[in-house]
């Protein structure tokens, strides 16, 4: 087993984005009158209100869905970011809008959405690849991703959450209801597509993007 | 004691003794002293929706349900006594087992004045355009109620003893049975039934106060293990839909609202495997600092 020890703490970027997509989700929370104008709506978006494809994961039909969404999503977020911050920040702007606009496309039939767990699960898979690429390639540091060459975890592990994640939406799908989890207001059902969508952008994002950095962002050296 | 006052005597004394007879007679038929006796209210779902047909034919085509559904309960019109308060509180005890699952969107208690005696599916259709429901869950019922007299009866010669003694016996047997039907197809989906039976004595005073109460401990009984037969029919019907998908076609309304959810259980997965992982982790260094 690998156990090169981590970068120490005052190398690693802050979470900044993270942190505000958290305080974003907590703040719809606490103020119920925005969910109207921030929620997926199909209608409101077929008259133009395309903020919605990204807003409408920040809204959320129950204090249990806002919890355990937003305790996988803090996880994962915040640990990709601080290894990946490029990359993962630029998952956390695309992921919703590219689901958003696959759940638009692909499912006419629904009328509302809300709920990060696209986006957590997009974040999530995110973790598990980063990981695996740097249990996979641990002595060749990435100029932009600084702890990139510091693998801490195991290969089991991160293979199992891929697992645990495609199990999920596999069931879900064949189904046709949630596996873990049960929505508290009646009538609500769980949208696996959503989470395929999210595991989709984040395998994409992983593949195609590796050593990204935006190019007005000065370059770290060493 | 003169002569004629002691032949008017014996001229009167039978006919007082035949009167007094007979008003005792008279006073103790107020009260149940003949045998037994039956009352019966009952509705039936085959004469509700097949009123003219001797061999209903059976539905052709596949039942499509359009999940969330619609539902609606309405008691079967019949030769019934039942107040439409006592319905009420009967379907919202049904309904209410219906209610919190996803996929059913909304429940509707169809009132008495909806349907007709022998309305048929024609009358289901009417319902379904006015109050937009998919499927409906008929409920009928059949109660039988005996009355006899026991060996206390005896004392109702007594006229005070009619009002304490219980010389009654009832006897409520009651029979109630849900049938899920969706009206476009005109299948049934599902069916289930709840029985009860109660007995009590009552004075003869009483009989037919008792008599109602024991009509509704019957109903009241019968509901409750309707419901529970109701649950599970719902499940068998669920694992059967799952099995055999060619039975019933499942859809989707357009419209639906969806959630992204990953859940409790899911997260006690992950930080089950993180702890293992962890464990694995401190061993693993352990071993290497030795």
């Amino acid at each position: 087993m690998k156990t090169t020890p981590a970068a120490p703490a005052h190398a690693q970027p802050f979470p900044w984005a993270s942190v505000c997509v958290i305080a974003f989700t907590l703040g719809v929370a606490a103020q119920p009158a925005l969910a109207s104008t921030l929620l997926y709506e199909r209608l409101a978006l077929l008259r133009g209100e395309y903020w919605r494809l990204w807003t409408g994961h920040f809204v959320h039909f129950g204090s249990s869905h806002l919890f355990w969404n937003l305790a996988i999503f803090t996880v994962a977020s915040i640990w990709s970011e601080r290894l990946a911050p490029a990359r993962t920040r630029l998952l956390l702007v695309a992921s919703p809008g590219l689901i958003g606009l696959a759940l638009f496309g692909l499912e006419p039939a629904l009328a509302t959405y809300g709920g990060l767990s696209g986006v957590a699960t997009s974040m999530l898979v995110f973790l598990s690849y980063t990981q695996l690429a740097r249990l996979a390639a641990p002595a060749t540091p990435n100029k932009n991703e600084p702890l990139a060459s510091s693998p801490t975890s195991d290969r089991w592990f991160w293979r199992a959450v891929l697992a645990l994640v495609v199990l999920k939406i596999g069931a879900e799908f064949a189904l046709q209801q949630p596996l873990f989890t049960r929505f508290a207001p009646a009538g609500i059902r769980a949208v696996p597509l959503a989470h395929l969508i999210g595991v989709l952008v984040a395998t994409v994002m992983h593949r195609n993007l590796r050593g990204f950095r935006p190019r007005f962002l000065p370059r770290r050296t060493g | 004691m003169p002569h004629g006052y002691s032949s008017l005597a014996r001229v009167f004394r039978p006919a007082l003794f035949v009167a007094l007879v007979l008003s005792a007679l008279l006073l103790s038929g107020c009260f149940s002293t003949r045998g037994p006796r039956k009352t019966e209210r009952s509705s039936s779902v085959v004469s509700y929706l097949y009123p003219d047909q001797a061999n209903p034919l059976p539905p052709t085509s596949i039942p499509v349900l359009r999940l969330p559904l619609r539902v609606g309960i309405a008691f079967v019109p019949g030769k019934s006594d039942i107040s439409e308060q006592q319905k009420t509180v009967l379907l919202q005890r049904v309904a209410a087992e219906f209610k919190g699952r996803d996929y059913i969107q909304s429940i509707e208690l169809v009132p008495s004045t909806y349907l007709r005696a022998g309305g048929g599916f024609a009358n289901l259709n009417q319902v379904r355009s006015l109050l937009g429901v998919d499927v409906i869950a008929l409920v009928a019922y059949d109660q039988v109620q005996f009355t006899s007299n026991n060996l206390l009866s005896l004392s109702y010669w007594t006229i005070v003893g009619a009002y304490i003694f219980s010389g009654n016996k009832n006897d409520t047997q009651t029979l109630m049975e849900a049938a899920v039907y969706d009206i476009a197809s005109r299948h049934l989906l599902f069916r289930a039934p709840g029985a009860s039976r109660v007995e009590a004595g009552a004075a003869a005073a009483y009989v037919q106060q008792r008599l109602r109460t024991d009509s509704t401990a019957g109903f009241d009984a019968a509901t409750t293990e309707l419901i529970t037969n109701l649950k599970l029919q719902l499940e068998t019907f669920r694992e059967r839909v799952k099995n055999a998908p060619g039975e019933v076609r499942i859809e989707h309304r357009p419209g639906y609202t969806g959630g992204g959810s990953l859940g409790a259980c899911f997260a006690s997965i992950l930080g089950l495997l993180f702890l293992a992982r962890a464990c694995t982790y401190t061993h693993t260094c352990t071993r290497h600092r030795t």
